[in-house]
């Protein structure tokens, strides 16, 4: 069912909700939101805007007859009052603020759809993360950009050896879980939640927690890991890439971090930069409103996922 | 702070005033009164003073301290010299031309002394009683009060309407400082028709008028024998009518710079580059807006130019003379781009030079494109191989055309592609 509107106005009352974006490497969230902005309003102004509403002028004298006239009203007049949708007029936020070198799913809301977000940020879904990294080196700000500081050697490390390391620090995680529930641990309802199927998210804030680890890519010296957590920032995983070497008895740098899937939304949904106009967010405003009616609000400290998110896991 | 009463003269409205700063008395007719406070020997006299349009002091009356007495006409009017105390600078005087109204028929140059038996009858007349002429409601008047907005004025200022019909964009100069009183001040016959008349003559297209007066509402301030003596001093340095047209067009500005200035700007082309005096003009026909940029930030890319990014000195003069604008863009973005083009493309200084365009463009677009084409395995722009690319195709043409000719793919595998980087 595809509706044409070319009345901006019209255009206007559609663009409220929440919706998907690929953010590009190298862009900060605030350039990001900024020219999403500008291109909506740009895109709002080239439509057919109100039009002026006409002035009313009483002329002439009580005494002689006085004239009632309808007259052009310059006052209203795009030239003088400015265009009719200025990037102050569109609220813009974002559920999660992505580093400036995270690329990848992203997801924001418009005008009313800012409640949405927060929605979104409570809701504590699984971000799932694509991280390269390549041993041998280590810099000062632990990504590719910074200085070495540090340099070793990387041929003792195998597959088997990583895969090994990343179970590790897997289970550490599933262990700890239970402390962030909020739950009593000899308590019935700590039980349930350990027993039950599905996993187990933390009730409130909690650090960064890992749900899955699994090899993407090895070829010495360059790896890739497929990461799944919740609470996570760009410094938590670039210390991760860190950390892993380390065990591993050598150094990592962290070369690239692109989050491919934020709860229900994947990259299939995500729109690249090219699309950023207002046609195509409209279109993903309504294709976002099934996957946002699906995320489960936050209850008690005992939430569990859907089957479906654990089994694309 | 003195509370006077002021009384408009010309349609006897009576409003209070507070005489520590200026105010505007409104007038259906020509004519604004300010007061401003006038410390004299004796005693402190108010000074009103009427203005015509061409802003000289016609009138002033006199307003003793303490009196609650209306404003007497000190019945001698002044001659063209301002030999008035005036204290401050009546710089916020609004002056608005008002569009023909009808007026009632009977409103013509009263007797000052029939109006202030008006007033005083106003002021001892029972409210309400039922007026005696009806023709009394005519005389109140809407006040014409500071605004932050220039729309307020507009539908009674027939100025800013011939502004607005031309297509000059108001609402952008109020956002700059001074520009909204300075422009409230001029009037269209005196001031402005001149101006734009010396514009269409000059070459610049009536539908282009309303941007170019949007773009310089300034030069209504300068004068029309200095804007003809500039235009003459382009002609004596051999550019053609056709050329000065596109160059004012082109950048309003230039016509704000004095010839010295203009003539020092051309030299100092002429000097960094190396350039003849036919190569300035190309220059700056080419890109008129380089020639009035601010002069810092053109030495300072010249020297990244140069120094940073390892041209030599007739790189720099072909650079110069196929794309000016590189001096125009923004510094740090140009040296990224150059990193990126001549350090991982592998691209060198004589093939950019041949291909200037890809300087020019968004570093996303030059990323993008070479990635894609990296893991495709197509990225070669050496031209003695086979498969050879040209640097050009990489910023031109849209991404279908790219696509199918250049990376013999389609359109939504450069997409997945672009979601893996």
């Amino acid at each position: 069912m595809l509706k044409i509107v070319r009345y901006a106005p019209e255009a206007w009352n559609m663009l409220q909700g929440v919706f998907c974006v690929y953010k590009p490497a190298d862009m900060t969230m605030n350039h990001l939101r900024k020219v999403l902005i500008g291109n909506l309003s740009r895109d709002l102004n080239l439509l057919k805007t109100r039009p002026a509403t006409p002035m009313v002028a009483i002329e002439g004298s009580v005494t002689e007859n006085l004239v009632v006239k309808v007259t052009e009203n310059y006052a209203d007049h795009p030239l003088v009052l400015g265009p009719r949708y200025q990037p102050k007029d569109i609220k813009l936020a974002w559920a999660h603020q992505l580093d400036k070198n995270i690329s990848g799913v992203c997801i924001l809301g418009v005008n009313s759809g800012t409640k949405g977000t927060h929605k979104v940020r409570e809701s504590q879904l699984i971000r799932s993360y694509i991280v390269s990294g390549q041993f041998g080196r280590t810099t000062d700000t632990l990504f590719n950009d910074g200085k070495v500081i540090g340099k070793s050697t990387y041929k003792h490390v195998t597959r088997g050896r990583l895969m090994r390391t990343l179970m590790t620090i897997q289970a550490g995680h599933q262990r700890s879980a239970l402390h962030f529930l909020g739950l009593d641990p000899q308590s019935q309802e700590a039980y349930e939640a350990l027993s039950a199927d599905g996993l187990v998210r933390p009730g409130e804030k909690s650090p960064p927690l890992i749900y899955a680890l699994k090899i993407v890519d090895f070829n010495l010296p360059d790896f890739t890991l497929e990461v799944s957590c919740i609470n996570e920032n760009a410094v938590y995983l670039q210390h991760l890439v860190h950390d892993l070497a380390l065990r591993l008895k050598t150094t990592a740098v962290c070369t690239q971090m692109r989050c491919i899937r934020y709860g229900p939304w994947t990259l299939q949904h995500s729109l690249l930069h090219k699309h950023w106009c207002l046609e195509h967010i409209l279109d993903n405003i309504t294709h976002s409103k099934p996957l946002f009616k699906d995320i489960m609000p936050k209850s008690a400290s005992l939430v569990m996922l859907k089957n479906e998110q654990s089994k694309e896991l | 702070m003195i509370m006077m009463w002021m009384q408009c003269r010309r349609t006897t409205t009576v409003l209070t005033a507070m005489c520590s700063q200026h105010t505007v008395v409104p007038c259906l007719r020509k004519g604004v009164l300010t007061c401003s406070y006038v410390q004299t020997k004796n005693h402190r006299k108010l000074v009103v003073s009427g203005f015509d349009c061409s802003d000289n002091i016609t009138r002033t009356n006199t307003l003793l301290h303490k009196s609650r007495s209306y404003v007497k006409d000190s019945a001698h009017d002044l001659d063209r010299k301002k030999n008035l105390e005036v204290v401050n600078n009546d710089k916020e005087v609004k002056l608005v031309s008002f569009v023909g109204e009808t007026l009632p028929s009977h409103f013509e140059d009263s007797n000052w002394e029939n109006e202030m038996n008006l007033l005083k009858e106003f002021e001892t007349r029972d409210v309400l009683a039922p007026l005696k002429d009806t023709h009394e409601i005519d005389l109140v008047s809407q006040e014409v009060r500071p605004t932050f907005n220039l729309a307020a004025y507009i539908n009674r200022s027939a100025t800013l309407q011939e502004m607005v019909r031309l297509g000059v964009d108001i609402s952008k100069w109020e956002k700059r400082k001074g520009i909204s009183s300075y422009i409230l001040k001029l009037d269209l016959e005196c001031d402005m028709k001149q101006h734009l008349m010396f514009l269409h003559d000059q070459g610049v297209k009536p539908e282009d008028l309303g941007r170019w007066l949007t773009i310089n509402p300034l030069i209504f301030r300068e004068k029309i024998e200095d804007l003809d003596a500039r235009i003459n001093y382009l002609k004596a340095v051999k550019f053609t009518s056709d050329e000065i047209a596109r160059l004012i067009s082109r950048n309003p500005h230039w016509l704000l710079f004095s010839t010295v200035r203009i003539d020092n700007r051309l030299g100092f082309f002429q000097r960094s580059c190396d350039l003849s005096r036919d190569e300035v003009r190309v220059v700056a026909v080419k890109e008129p807006r380089l020639i009035t940029h601010n002069l810092h930030h053109i030495k300072r890319t010249s020297i990244a130019v140069t120094e940073e990014m390892g041209f030599d000195k007739n790189e720099m003069k072909s650079l110069m003379l196929s794309t000016p604008k590189l001096w125009i863009a923004h510094g740090p973005s140009l040296l990224r781009k150059f990193d990126y083009l001549h350090n991982e493309m592998g691209l060198s200084h004589s093939v950019l030079v041949k291909f200037p365009k890809i300087l020019q463009s968004r570093e996303f677009r030059i990323k993008q494109r070479h990635q894609y084409l990296k893991t495709l395995g197509r990225a070669q722009y050496d031209p003695q191989k086979p498969n050879y690319v040209s640097p050009a195709s990489l910023v031109e043409g849209n991404d279908l055309k790219f696509c199918s000719d250049i990376a013999k793919s389609t359109v939504h595998d450069y997409n997945l592609f672009l979601k893996t980087l």
